[in-house]
């Protein structure tokens, strides 16, 4: 009992993380139709940025701080001066991600080097914590926590908010917001900030609990690719549940069948793209 | 993107240069041996992948990310079938079938979901793959890999490998100048229009992968000969992103291109590995400046060139 509930708050807490790294990734492909192979690189390079301010000023929180803002500026730059160009040309900007990957992974092991790094969990969730007569270590509840207030703050503003409605309007027809005078460009670049700051917030909240190495990015791009397509693109919600689904068979598929646990996934996601290949909320997408 | 130019009847130079070229690939067991050696069978073994993904990615204009699968799939069937005993042309025969029905299984499903989903899909099949290969070991030696003796002498590998390209190459082109090869090009241009004109689409997709795993399976065969081990570190996905990094430094518009672009990609990567350790680094900027500029690839700047 004690090792499920564990293995539950655990699984969780990674689905927390798969949440913030493809809900951004889900929001740029919606908004500018780039499948961003690159995603799991920005969300590793982030983390060894926020781990490096963290070790140097001794505060974590501003470690986050500042890995969120420098992927948000990194996803600019991304935008702008890389993918706008091939703006329209959905596998050359797919070709020119991945070899933004190889570039960002070969920069972490040339600064950072190859060793793993542990992040030791913020000062009052270093310990352990007891409910209900169980021991839990608390970090993985500061990540449960932030990424269901991260998951109700974006359906606030997509749904709620003008800034929303503008983004939705570009993800369910680009052309035709174009045509009817929404600043299409802006809002790619926009789009670009928040999602690589959402997976680069992702990855700094996440260092205590995924240890750092430079080949985390394409385990990561994967897990990205895998709850998107099984929550379906274009859909916030469905990324959540997706990242909740495969956060557990992951985390549970390595406590009772280890060997297999990564294979699990996967068959999840064939599952799902075999009954409904548009995944579970997903809707057809107009020029997708 | 328009068609490729009819071919011209006469002789060009650019065709010159391919016949000495080939004349001189023979002759290149005769004057080196070693390392050099070694790095031609490895630029040949490339090429008659890069030729096959091709098929796919110039011609019909669907890239898959999942290729490294086929590969791999071809590699291990040749290492347990040589350990077990058969002779080479049952083993290359079988790692080509094995990596057809590989994709027989797994491309319907990509297929149907299109476009950029055809490309995560056949990531994910073959990023199970690896999975399953890494984790059975009992059959694969897992991380290990398996080592075997590959029981052929290299310069006769070299010759085996090169005489495969070059069926391979003349099938593939046969192919692409067929009337099968002309509908998979109307699909690239308009895939409505061909539907519209009564061509069965996906069955023509689906043939055109199922030709291109065939060949692609001989070919991760043959590297597996080369190489004498196969490991799951062959199957991962980012050697997939090599392969296709290979079509378009050459050039997707030709068969040759590819051909190009794989031996350009073996040298270039012996030369600056041994002088770098930031190779993959160099790979992903030289992918990103093709990407930006390329159009076409080498092949068709010589081309170009040449008119």
């Amino acid at each position: 009992m004690q090792l499920v509930l564990f293995q539950l708050v655990n699984s969780l807490a990674f689905g927390m993380l798969l949440f913030l790294l493809s809900a951004g990734f889900s929001l740029i492909f919606g908004v500018a139709r780039v499948a961003n192979l690159a995603h799991g690189a920005f969300y590793v390079l982030s983390a060894y940025i926020g781990y490096t301010v963290s070790q140097a000023s001794g505060n974590f929180w501003l470690g986050v701080l500042v890995a969120t803002a420098a992927g948000a500026v990194l996803g600019v730059i991304a935008d702008r001066l890389l993918l706008s160009r091939l703006h329209g040309q959905e596998l050359r900007q797919v070709l020119l991600t991945l070899g933004l990957t190889f570039v960002i992974s070969d920069a972490i092991r040339h600064f950072w080097g190859a060793d793993i790094k542990s992040v030791s969990p913020p000062a009052p969730f270093e310990g352990p914590v007891t409910l209900g007569g169980l021991v839990f270590p608390s970090y993985p509840f500061v990540l449960i926590v932030l990424g269901v207030v991260v998951f109700l703050v974006m359906r606030w503003i997509l749904r709620g908010t003008l800034a929303g409605a503008k983004i939705r309007a570009v993800t369910a027809d680009p052309q035709m917001s174009g045509t009817l005078g929404l600043p299409v460009l802006r809002i790619s670049m926009l789009t670009f900030a928040a999602g690589i700051g959402l997976a680069a917030f992702g990855g700094a909240v996440g260092s205590p609990q995924l240890a750092l190495t430079p080949t985390l990015d394409s385990t990561m791009t994967l897990f990205a690719l895998i709850v998107v397509v099984i929550g379906g693109l274009g859909s916030i919600e469905g990324a959540f549940i997706a990242a909740v689904l495969v956060g557990l068979v992951n985390g549970f598929g390595a406590v009772y069948f280890p060997a297999f646990a990564q294979m699990a996934v996967f068959a999840l996601m064939i599952l799902v793209i075999a009954v409904r290949p548009q995944g579970l909320l997903g809707r057809k997408l107009g020029n997708a | 993107m328009t068609a490729q130019a009819a071919p011209s009847t006469r002789p060009s130079p650019l065709r010159m240069i391919l016949f000495v070229g080939a004349a001189l690939l023979l002759a290149l067991p005769l004057l080196l041996g070693g390392y050099p050696l070694y790095l031609a069978t490895e630029a040949l073994c490339w090429a008659i992948a890069a030729a096959a993904l091709d098929l796919l990615v110039g011609y019909l204009g669907l890239t898959p990310l999942g290729h490294i699968a086929m590969w791999g799939l071809g590699g291990y069937t040749a290492a347990l079938l040589v350990k077990a005993g058969l002779p080479m042309p049952l083993v290359l025969a079988a790692a080509a079938l094995i990596a057809t029905i590989y994709s027989a299984l797994t491309a319907p499903l990509a297929l149907r979901a299109g476009g950029i989903f055809f490309l995560m899909i056949t990531l994910a099949f073959a990023q199970m793959l690896q999975a399953l290969i890494d984790k059975w070991s009992a059959v694969t030696g897992g991380t290990d890999g398996l080592t075997f003796q590959p029981g052929v002498d290299s310069t006769v590998l070299y010759l085996i490998t090169l005489a495969a390209l070059a069926l391979s190459l003349f099938l593939l082109t046969r192919l692409t100048r067929s009337p099968f090869g002309r509908v998979l090009e109307a699909i690239r241009q308009n895939e409505g229009r061909a539907r519209a004109l009564g061509y069965p689409v996906f069955a023509y997709k689906y043939g055109a992968v199922l030709i291109a795993s065939a060949f692609i399976g001989l070919a991760g065969a043959l590297g597996a000969y080369h190489r004498g081990i196969v490991t799951p570190s062959d199957v991962f996905w980012l050697q997939s992103a090599v392969l296709l990094i290979m079509v378009l430094l050459g050039g997707a518009r030709s068969l040759w291109g590819p051909v190009l672009g794989a031996v350009l990609y073996t040298v270039l990567q012996a030369l600056v590995s041994s002088q770098t350790d930031l190779w993959a680094g160099l790979v992903g900027a030289l992918l990103i400046v093709l990407v930006l500029t390329g159009r076409g690839g080498l092949w068709a700047i010589l081309h170009r060139r040449q008119a």
